[in-house]
């Protein structure tokens, strides 16, 4: 037991506890004079902070969007991987590559794939018509084509947890459909997906907290550009705290993303229970 | 006769040579033999050179040597932990003063050297009046105490394709109007792009010290307020934008110097202006498609912005006199003169008259940086904010190249800036 409880105090309530501190503080690390107490100073400074304000608008509209096209997509794929086909292991097996993969090395290499003269992806686009694109190099497209990466990389991890629900489901339902005579979308809609519920759910609850906190992506694409076009919360903490130095600052930043993080997570435990319910 | 005139002349020179050896051997290198130190340095070609010629320091010093290499962002990130936690981890580091020199000087983690440049402690064949004048500057802190020792001196100058030029009976520019002129004749919409620069943020800031000096407008007035948004520098900004906008890709946007860099050696843009550390990626025919057609030029107007870093001592270490003699073969004549052998710059007037490849004749680009830092100025202000400046300047340069009003752009920016100067002062 106390091995556990001072596991947990070192690395999770002492930094917790530390950064709270902190946030109540004026600490700059090149300052010459030691941190003082400042008390609600940094949050009402947050309140006021219009480039603090604009990325966690953009946080949210991120995660969003790209916790959505993963689901969709995801369940999709678990569908299909669902059924028995020729070489179903080899292409489940490749489907999960992008989770797997480093999330900077697939950054880097859609860098080089978005380069508007040299890339690969204006290239195969132009043999189609599309005229060039700009993707991360204008503040019009870049979001998207962080969802973009986002979603290519984490959907195979939807469809994991997707297709293990999937395998735990019973047959009763879908023979009784069948005799039915239900068509094969009534069949997803009325029995899969409710049934599938509870996986996707946990699904749901990790893609959104980790997108919120999403950072190795977009700092390694866009560095938060351009401007500040892509500039999410994380990125402006980072920002404050290792460019600017202000560390008391970024931390009442940290635990305002803590509070968004958990408030989303109670929020959606509340709908699902609430869902439940009506069920 | 010629025995005795033979004898004179061998006890003559054998008389000189050892009041010369005597004087060499008056400065003592293993003085701090036993001693250990912690060096960190920016990754850079100079960083190599350092790593491969480290061994002799060790052996003419008795002294051991952790040498610690990382990117620039991450080294400084490093120190600055280190340096907060009350840390004795670094003894000697890469400073890059143009951003760090007033802020580390106000954090007061420099040492000042003033106590260590004295006989004795420092040999007298050093000779740091053989640095550039710009480079003496740059390590001296606004109260004139020598914070480092001069280790690189990166400075602006036009990068442009002499070959272009030459079809086109083009001269080099002398002003911004003929530069203007010459990326109008040589643009040619989708193949060859007139003129680039670096448009990313933070990034940008460094290519917009051209044109803010040339408009005559600077980042802060003499009391240390921001000027950012004066007259001189809308116009500065509507020029730098302007210029993008009309010369070069749209994705400009987002460009630091290697995407400048990648378009220039794609034969897909005729001129830019960024440091004279790439000459050396563009002269190398191996991997260049443009080696041997590049021109180097002074900027129009004989501006030159740079950026200098230096070797400092922190001032928490707990081994400053080993430091210091690290710090003082790691930058004496010998090592800069090998620097310029291997192709890298040498912030050290004498490396480029002495180095045996004859740099100033058969390297191209070796004049220009020669003449550029005759005139060179800090391309920053010194004062503690330079990031921030840097972030909210670049960001009104991106805003002005998707659109915005370089004035409302840089409003916002002066805000933001003298934002963070009046919280620096505390």
């Amino acid at each position: 037991m106390l091995p556990a409880l001072l596991l947990t105090v070192v690395v999770i309530a002492f930094p917790l506890g530390y950064t709270l501190y902190q946030s109540f503080t004026n600490w700059v690390i090149t300052s010459p004079n030691p941190p003082k107490f400042i008390g609600l100073t940094n949050y009402l400074e947050l309140l006021r902070d219009q480039r603090a304000l604009q990325s966690l608008l953009r946080t949210v509209l991120i995660t969003i969007f790209s916790v959505s096209f993963q689901m969709v997509l995801g369940v999709a794929m678990a569908m299909v991987m669902n059924r028995h086909f020729f070489g179903r292991g080899l292409f489940r097996t490749l489907a999960l590559f992008p989770v797997v993969a480093t999330p900077v090395a697939i950054s880097l290499i859609f860098v080089t794939m978005m380069n508007p003269q040299t890339g690969v992806l204006n290239h195969l686009l132009s043999g189609v018509g599309v005229g060039p694109l700009q993707w991360i190099y204008s503040e019009k497209s870049v979001l998207p084509s962080l969802i973009l990466v986002d979603t290519w990389q984490w959907t195979p991890f939807v469809m994991l947890i997707a297709l293990a629900g999937l395998a735990t489901l019973p047959n009763e339902p879908y023979e009784a459909a069948k005799i039915d005579g239900a068509t094969p979308w009534q069949t997803f809609w009325a029995i899969t997906l409710p049934m599938l519920m509870p996986s996707l759910f946990v699904a749901l609850l990790f893609r959104a907290i980790d997108t919120l906190k999403l950072f190795d992506t977009i700092y390694a694409m866009t560095q938060g550009g351009p401007g500040t076009a892509s500039e999410t919360i994380n990125l402006y903490l980072y920002t404050l705290s290792f460019n600017y130095f202000r560390m008391g600052y970024a931390s009442s930043m940290v635990i305002a993303l803590l509070v968004l993080v958990l408030g989303i997570t109670l929020l959606l435990i509340r709908a699902r229970r609430f869902a439940e319910e009506r069920a | 006769m010629p025995r005795i005139h033979l004898g004179l002349a061998v006890s003559l020179s054998l008389i000189v040579l050892s009041t010369s050896t005597s004087q060499a051997q008056r400065f003592n290198w293993k003085a701090q033999a036993g001693k250990t130190i912690s060096v960190s340095v920016v990754k850079s070609p100079w960083s190599d050179i350092l790593q491969d010629r480290l061994s002799e320091f060790e052996k003419l010093s008795g002294i051991d040597v952790n040498l610690s290499v990382l990117p620039e962002q991450q080294a400084r990130q490093k120190l600055a932990i280190d340096f907060a936690s009350g840390g004795r981890t670094v003894d000697v580091f890469d400073s890059s003063l143009s951003v760090e020199k007033a802020r580390f000087s106000q954090a007061g983690w420099y040492e000042p050297l003033g106590k260590y440049m004295v006989a004795g402690k420092m040999d007298p064949f050093y000779r740091f009046d053989d640095f550039f004048s710009s480079a003496r500057n740059a390590v001296k802190t606004a109260d004139g105490s020598i914070i480092g020792l001069p280790w690189k001196a990166d400075v602006q100058v036009l990068y442009y394709r002499k070959d272009l030029f030459a079809q086109a009976r083009l001269k080099v520019p002398t002003n911004l109007a003929t530069l203007e002129a010459a990326a109008a004749k040589l643009n040619v919409p989708g193949k060859m792009y007139g003129y680039a620069a670096r448009g990313l943020k933070n990034a940008n800031a460094y290519t917009f010290a051209f044109p803010l000096a040339a408009f005559k407008g600077s980042w802060v007035d003499a009391q240390g307020n921001a000027t950012v948004n004066t007259a001189q520098a809308v116009k500065a900004l509507d020029w730098y934008s302007g210029m993008l906008k009309k010369y070069a890709p749209p994705s400009v946007v987002s460009y630091n110097w290697s995407e400048v860099l990648g378009l220039f050696q794609q034969e897909q843009l005729a001129m830019f202006n960024d440091g004279i550390g790439f000459a050396v990626q563009l002269e190398d025919k191996a991997a260049s498609k443009v080696a041997g057609k590049v021109g180097y030029a002074v900027l129009p107007g004989r501006l030159a912005p740079a950026t200098f870093n230096a070797l400092a001592i922190s001032s928490r270490s707990a081994n400053k006199d080993a430091a210091f003699l690290f710090m003082q073969w790691a930058t004496n004549s010998a090592f800069d003169k090998n620097l310029v052998e291997k192709g890298v710059t040498s912030p050290r007037q004498s490396s480029w008259k002495t180095a045996s490849n004859r740099p100033l004749e058969t390297i191209p680009w070796a004049q220009t940086y020669f003449d550029a830092l005759k005139v060179a100025k800090p391309a920053f202000p010194e004062v503690p904010p330079i990031q921030e400046m840097r972030d909210t300047v670049g960001i009104a340069i991106v805003q002005a190249l998707q659109g915005t009003a370089s004035k409302t752009a840089l409003d916002q920016a002066n805000r933001d800036f003298q934002t963070a100067l009046d919280s620096a002062k505390q």
